[in-house]
């Protein structure tokens, strides 16, 4: 298996398929429509409206924006929900599994593009190249990766080119022990149960947004997001309390009291129960999220550790880990509806898709049995793993994750719902997934693409992350970690996925005032549409008239950089016009890159005061390293700055 | 009554007020009749239609007949009444059809909102949401039934907490009352295997009615089975042909999954209150044509029809015809002979006289076999193709050299397609229950027809509802039962094995031999391409 410099990326051939599209064929091949063309476009309202819809070649197409803070137009610094419905002009029927594209991009001009700009700026968002990129881009998702060091890696598995796959590297202030993604406000949430720490990770900057203290002693560990994205839950394992946090204003709400011992938690699609586990207790606490007062708990055996929610049966499943029993608990009446054998040490429960099968992993028995959740009953039990400790799902398979070996089970989900047990097994990696230790960390090491059919697998001993698609008997390739071992992988989607028929969603956050042109891209039938969105100053946020342009300049460390050593690294950002140093900068970025350009990592800089920003950069191998700096509120981008370079000696023998 | 009973089936859970005796009546409970029915205990509510001046008992609009049963909203005729679950209202939103947002709704907001037919901005709604006139604690009932929306314990007709009540009509008495007790034992081996913890914690309870193997009897036990809360009725066994039928199942809202001994007419779009597993006389007809026209590359062989007078076969009269249009023929000769004139001599002559080489034969077994006898005399050599089901045994009655130039529609599973394993959940059934196959025609389609309906149920999960359940059912594709071919359903499909295999007779191993794969018949001409 070669490592991260082989030539490939994830989805390149959607890609490829629109380059050639665009660039081969006559463009009257593709119906364009754009809002000041006009000539196929009929029920067109543009600009401020929040809903706009356009006709072209027998589809109505409308562009939903729906402002996440409930406000009846588009302002900026706020998060909103971007919606295309797609039907059929005629009949009004909804266009389901389609793969539509778009961009939003700031107007360079003072009109909307025509044509052939909007043909061209299509083209260049297509190519994927990190020197254009789109404003906003609808089709894009990142790889994050939590690392044995106290940081967490962002990867564009996309990018077409490997120099460029890792995009920033944030420093953890602490030992994560877990974390979550809320997709729609852009945060991820890391929980540092030694400092008593939530950390809030703003990941479109990628910098610490803020620490939610808990208190010395809480032990913060599980976190949890509702479905919903308003509420985030946090057990406190040293309190025996759950802490909420409200999504929006990252406050802490009131505290619900648990029972006794590890908590593990899980939420229903529709978050209206809560239900956590008391290890030491034997309960199960539920909460029932409409009405947070309402607050129950019942018995159901030694140490329950796994739980999870059957979305069909509408129970939650709760195993026992020093017990052979499942628990089936109705949380609208707190009881536990059902008790069945399972195998005994099961710590993880994992429902499938369609909610319908259950997967019991249990690392001591070396098993993984499956559950019908419609019959209660288990239909099989798979034992070629030997210490099978997660399972994670696409549409399509049922991914085991065994600790004590390089591979992966793969569990056939449509044979399996036609009664038939169809396993395959591959060997991902060339040593056993996680044979150093992990710690407390709970965070798993299978992420699903949004693609639906390919899976990154974590890799532990190998310290790489591995891309696998569905149908190939091995993984297609592999992301570096530069030397770190991954312990956690998660993918924060950006693009526009079916959230309802003939609906493609995503979540943008417009941080900047203007117009947007939006360039809309089909490709059955080929349509080329043209939306333009405007988004408001909002005027508590400064104007940017004020700004005046900075220069920046590195201040070399005082001793030599060795292969291996991570350094701070100081810049000092000054104003270009009086010479004085600038403070009060809040997006002061570095990027850091050895010349061959095999990686970059970008890293946010922090204020240490006179203008002085810093930030620890990593240098793995001896070679000669590229800085370059970006300061966006002050007009200076890693485009225009001024770049420094910096040796790197052998490393020192240990 | 259907309504009130399932209105009883609310659960009072949030009120917390289940006692010994069942449930009693609460505000939400109340207020789910206000909803799904427009009216209640207390003053008849009203409503005024915003853009008429016409005011209306809130019965002829209650608020599931636009916002849907689960308060999901729906989209028709250009009104696209938002979806009104609590969590849905208590939220900024978007208008759907003006672009506006609107704020969240609060309990007095929506009190508003119902009465005067305001946001909670004071901008009017849209005029297609009328305003109700009602007390204020009906106002309040409906309120609580709002909160309560979308979430588990609202029960359809026959779905109750721990049981799913099905229902069939069998002939348990009559003529055909061992091939109705057959299905019974099917139906109770299946639910028997089900077992106590159910589909979701749901046993299967059966509601079973006496056809007494007539009509009459049949309709009779229709219309007491449509006033015995049962969610769908499954497997029935019936005469040929109960008139009224289709009228109670309308009313009554009342679904039939898989009747045993009825086809399905041919009808666009489909009569919305029953799903088929097996294809109709006409569909089969259509399959023997489609054999005909393409059993010969680039070669139609010149085609008669013979029909007997019996009105059994229009719908595969219809079929021959649309199907040798499609191939852009036409019979070369068409013999309808009038009730009780079916002259084999006449027809067999008339039939060699055209030159045909293949004459598709509707007519009863004994007719098809005398018609055969008659050909083999004159030495024909035209092929017969013919309705297997109503050839039945006749077909081993055949004339030896005709018995190679005789065709039937088979529309069911081979036995060489059938994969071992769609066949496990029989021997697990056998073996829980020790069911035996005793009547293979009508216990395998009983069978098939529950399940069929396990499928569409587990697929539905714990919130049963009808409208989930005819989703789930339209959603099944290549659902293989070992024991029809793979059945298939769609919104305007609601036959499931749409099509038919052709097979041979083989006279000297008394036995049909396949001859085809399942042919699915085109609907429009390919070449024409219209």
């Amino acid at each position: 298996m070669s490592n991260d410099h082989t030539q490939w990326r994830p989805q390149p051939l959607r890609f490829i398929f629109w380059i050639l599209l665009l660039a081969g064929l006559p463009f009257d091949t593709i119906s364009v429509s754009s809002p000041i063309l006009g000539e196929q476009s009929v029920e067109s309202q543009q600009g401020d409206s929040l809903i706009q819809e356009q006709v072209v070649e027998g589809l109505r197409i409308q562009l939903e924006i729906e402002p996440l803070d409930g406000a009846t137009e588009l302002r900026q610094g706020v998060d909103a929900r971007v919606t295309y419905t797609i039907r059929d002009a005629n009949s009004g029927e909804p266009l389901t599994g389609l793969h539509p594209l778009s961009w939003m991009h700031g107007r360079e001009g003072k009109f909307p593009p025509n044509k052939e700009q909007l043909k061209d700026l299509t083209s260049k968002f297509l190519g994927g190249l990190i020197s254009v990129p789109a404003d906003h881009d609808l089709n894009k998702y990142y790889l994050l990766v939590l690392n044995g060091d106290r940081s967490i890696s962002i990867i564009d598995p996309q990018i077409s080119f490997s120099i460029t796959k890792l995009r920033n590297l944030i420093g953890i202030p602490g030992d994560p022990v877990d974390w979550a993604i809320d997709e729609i406000h852009e945060k991820l949430l890391v929980t540092l149960p030694d400092e008593g720490q939530l950390l809030v990770i703003d990941l479109t900057r990628a910098q610490i947004e803020k620490k939610i203290e808990f208190g010395e002693g809480t032990e913060p560990v599980k976190v949890l997001i509702q479905e919903n994205h308003e509420i985030a839950w946090v057990s406190l394992d040293g309190t025996d309390q759950l802490a909420s946090i409200d999504l929006i204003s990252l406050e802490e709400g009131p505290r619900i009291p648990l029972g006794k011992g590890r908590h593990v938690t899980a939420v229903d699609p529709d978050s209206n129960w809560l239900a956590a586990t008391n290890t030491e207790d034997g309960t199960v606490t539920i909460v029932d999220l409409n009405d947070r007062s309402r607050v129950r708990t019942i018995e159901v055996g030694k140490t329950p550790l796994a739980l999870q929610y059957a979305p069909l049966a509408a129970r939650f499943l709760i195993a026992c880990s020093n017990e052979n029993r499942l628990r089936v608990v109705d949380p609208e009446r707190a009881q536990v509806t059902r008790s069945l054998e399972i195998p005994r040490g099961v710590v993880d429960v994992s429902v499938d898709p369609t909610g319908r099968f259950a997967f019991l992993s249990s690392p001591s028995e070396g098993e993984v049995a499956i559950l019908d959740t419609a019959s209660k009953k288990l239909v099989d039990t798979i034992t070629t793993a030997l210490a099978p400790d997660r399972v994670i799902c696409t549409s399509s398979f049922a991914y085991i994750h065994d600790t004590q070996r390089a591979n992966i089970i793969l569990v056939d989900l449509n044979r399996l719902a036609s009664e038939e047990l169809v396993v395959t097994e591959l060997g991902i990696g060339r040593d056993s997934m996680d044979s150093t230790s992990a710690g407390r960390q709970i965070t798993s090491l299978l992420a699903p693409t949004p693609e639906g059919n390919s899976m990154f697998v974590g890799n532990s001993a190998d310290k790489l992350i591995y891309y696998y698609v569905e149908g190939m008997m091995a993984s297609m390739g592999n992301f570096q970690t530069y030397k770190r071992i991954p312990r956690g992988v998660l993918v924060m989607d950006r693009s526009l996925q079916e959230s309802g028929p003939g609906e493609y969603s995503t979540y943008v956050r417009f941080d900047r005032p203007g117009i947007l042109d939006v360039p809309f891209l089909l490709d059955q039938p080929r349509a080329l549409v043209g939306f333009e969105v405007e988004v408001k100053r909002d005027d508590q946020i400064p104007v940017a008239e004020v700004v005046t342009p900075v220069g920046v300049k590195f201040l070399e460390p005082e001793d030599k950089i060795r292969a291996g050593d991570q350094v701070s690294l100081r810049v000092a950002v000054i104003d270009s016009e009086t010479g004085d140093p600038v403070d009060g900068l809040e997006d002061v970025q570095v990027m850091l890159f050895p010349l061959d350009g095999s990686f970059q990592e970008r890293l946010a800089a922090l204020p240490e005061g006179d203008g002085i920003y810093q930030c620890l950069g990593s240098f793995p191998e001896q070679l000669r390293f590229g800085l370059l700096v970006q300061v966006e509120s002050r007009g200076l981008t890693f485009r225009n700055s001024p770049l420094f370079e910096i040796p790197v000696h052998p490393g020192t023998k240990k | 009554m259907i309504l009130p009973f399932w209105l009883t089936l609310i659960l009072g859970f949030l009120t917390g007020s289940d006692g010994p005796d069942g449930p009693h009546p609460t505000s939400a409970m109340r207020g789910g009749e206000i909803y799904l029915t427009g009216k209640t205990a207390g003053p008849e509510i009203r409503l005024l239609l915003a853009n008429a001046d016409l005011e209306l008992p809130a019965t002829s609009f209650p608020c599931s007949s636009c916002h849907g049963e689960g308060g999901k909203g729906t989209r028709e005729g250009g009104l696209i009444p938002p979806p009104i679950r609590w969590k849905d209202l208590t939220r900024p939103a978007t208008v759907e059809l003006s672009g506006r947002r609107r704020s969240a709704f609060d309990g007095e907001s929506l009190r508003r909102a119902i009465v005067d037919g305001v946001d909670p901005d004071g901008v009017k709604l849209h005029p297609g949401m009328p305003r109700y006139k009602m007390s204020s604690s009906q106002l309040l009932d409906l309120e609580a039934y709002l909160k309560i929306l979308g979430r588990e314990q609202v029960f359809d007709p026959g779905v109750k907490d721990d049981k799913l009540r099905l229902g069939t009509v069998l002939p348990l008495t009559g003529q055909h009352r061992r091939s109705g007790e057959s299905v019974r034992t099917a139906l109770m081996a299946w639910s028997q295997q089900i077992g106590p913890e159910g589909l979701y914690g749901r046993s299967i309870d059966w509601v079973i009615e006496d056809s007494e193997s007539t009509p009459e009897g049949a309709l009779r036990a229709f219309e007491k089975i449509s006033e015995k809360d049962v969610f769908a009725l499954v497997g029935c066994h019936l005469p040929t042909k109960v008139e009224g039928m289709d009228e109670i199942l309308s009313r009554k809202k009342l679904l039939m999954i898989g009747p045993i001994t009825t086809t399905p007419s041919p009808q666009d779009p489909p009569f919305p209150w029953i799903y088929y597993l097996f294809p109709s006389y006409y569909h089969q007809s259509r399959s023997l044509v489609e054999f005909i026209c393409t059993e010969t590359p680039d070669r139609i062989p010149p085609v008669a029809l013979v029909v007997a007078s019996d009105p059994a076969f229009d719908g595969a009269r219809s079929g021959v015809l649309e199907q040798l249009a499609i191939f852009g023929t036409e019979p070369v000769l068409e013999l309808v002979p009038a009730e009780g004139h079916f002259d084999p001599i006449l027809l067999a002559q008339a039939l060699e006289d055209s030159g045909a080489e293949a004459v598709v034969v509707l007519a009863s077994g004994t007719q098809t076999t005398r018609l055969s006898l008659r050909l083999e005399v004159l030495d024909s050599t035209t092929k017969i193709y013919t309705l297997g089901s109503v050839l039945g045994r006749d077909a081993f009655s055949l004339p030896v050299s005709m018995g190679d130039r005789t065709y039937i529609s088979f529309p069911s599973v081979l036995e060489r397609d059938r994969r071992k394993s769609d066949l496990t959940w029989l021997l697990y059934l056998a073996k829980d229950t020790g069911f035996k196959i005793e009547s293979p025609a009508v216990q395998s389609s009983a069978l098939s027809a529950v399940k069929l309906v396990q499928e569409a149920v587990e697929n539905c999960g714990r919130r049963l509802s009808r409208d989930l359940f005819i989703e789930k059912l339209e959603e099944i594709q290549q659902l293989r039962t070992g024991l029809t071919p793979p059945l298939s359903f769609s919104p305007s499909r609601h036959i499931g094995a749409l099509g038919s295999h052709v097979l041979k007779v083989n006279l000297a191993e008394n036995r049909f031999e396949p001859v085809s794969g399942w042919i699915i018949p085109r609907l429009r001409d390919h070449k024409k391409g219209n």
